[in-house]
């Protein structure tokens, strides 16, 4: 009864399923064949659960309580890109698969994973414009430069959030230390090489 | 030749269930499995480069690893295991890539659909 044993790890493993199928969306050749075209803001959103779902997964393995700040989802029966359109506007646009404001620990693990996943973004345009995968920055050039100028006020957030879920000042530094690192290392690889 | 794959795929039991065999028999080390696997991939990429090919058989682990995730987490989760735990759930993630820039849409929708089946409660994995 392995899933009646962790029902919360599998909820949140479902959930990331569900916006790993929606972020078939971001193809470019996916939306032409629905008739679509999303927004940079569309497409910020889906990374940002992708990111943040993706933190919780992770974090509910040593916290289970972190698991109900994601929603539990009912699969349609039968799945094609008319469906996948259907969850995306059922869980993005009109909903969330993330609920927050329950749990500050979760909340701030979610913040930090969107963070990661959206840095990663800016790593992948090059691919991404050539493979025919839209994300928020391959959409809207001035996106990135938007997105690098706020980082500042990002991490600020995020150690705000670990602070407030009664974090001590050194393990939010250490969290901060270790995005800092990432985000460098994935600017040096987008920006410090030719292509 | 888009008809062609999606008919061959019908009368196969699943791209999933064509995966984690050809897996299984892959981590035994028996040589053929990577033939098999290779035939079965086709059905997501039909010619693919030694870049995508790689992502394909990450992907093709996807599924072996959601199983043995499940099978592991039939018991309670110690604080020594969890290393490995986050391991699988890194190596079960990652592949997705492969799912998002695949060259057939239609293929990479199906295969959600058919990963979709992994957490159907009353479906045994």
């Amino acid at each position: 009864m392995p899933r009646t044993d962790h029902i919360g790890f599998w909820k949140v493993l479902k959930a990331m399923h569900v916006i790993q199928t929606i972020s078939l969306m971001q193809r470019v050749d996916a939306q032409k064949q629905l008739g679509l075209k999303f927004s940079a803001k569309d497409l910020y959103e889906i990374s940002t659960v992708k990111g943040g779902l993706n933190a919780i997964l992770f974090a509910s393995m040593i916290d289970t309580s972190l698991a109900d700040t994601v929603i539990d989802i009912e699969f349609p029966p039968v799945l094609s890109l008319k469906e996948v359109e259907q969850m995306r506007q059922t869980y993005l646009t009109h909903g969330s698969l993330y609920l927050r404001g329950h749990n500050r620990l979760a909340d701030a693990m979610y913040i930090t994973g969107a963070l990661v996943q959206l840095v990663d973004d800016i790593e992948d345009v090059p691919d991404d414009m050539e493979e025919g995968v839209q994300t928020a920055f391959t959409s809207d050039s001035r996106m990135t430069l938007t997105f690098l100028r706020d980082i500042p006020f990002h991490l600020r957030e995020i150690s705000n959030q670990f602070l407030a879920a009664g974090k001590s000042r050194e393990e939010t530094d250490m969290v901060l230390l270790y995005l800092e690192l990432y985000i460098a290392r994935k600017m040096l690889k987008r920006f410090g090489k030719f292509r | 030749m888009q008809r062609f794959r999606l008919e061959q795929r019908s009368q196969s039991p699943g791209i999933l269930a064509n995966l984690t065999h050809g897996l299984d028999e892959y981590s035994l080390g028996k040589k053929q499995a990577e033939d098999y696997l290779t035939r079965t991939l086709f059905l997501l990429t039909p010619k693919p480069t030694p870049k995508k090919r790689e992502r394909m058989i990450k992907l093709a682990a996807t599924t072996l690893l959601m199983q043995r995730l499940n099978c592991r987490l039939t018991g309670h989760i110690s604080t020594q295991q969890l290393e490995e735990k986050f391991l699988l759930i890194g190596a079960m993630i990652d592949p997705y890539d492969g799912v998002l820039d695949g060259p057939n849409l239609e293929n990479s929708v199906h295969f959600c659909a058919d990963l979709f089946q992994v957490f159907t409660p009353d479906r045994h994995v």
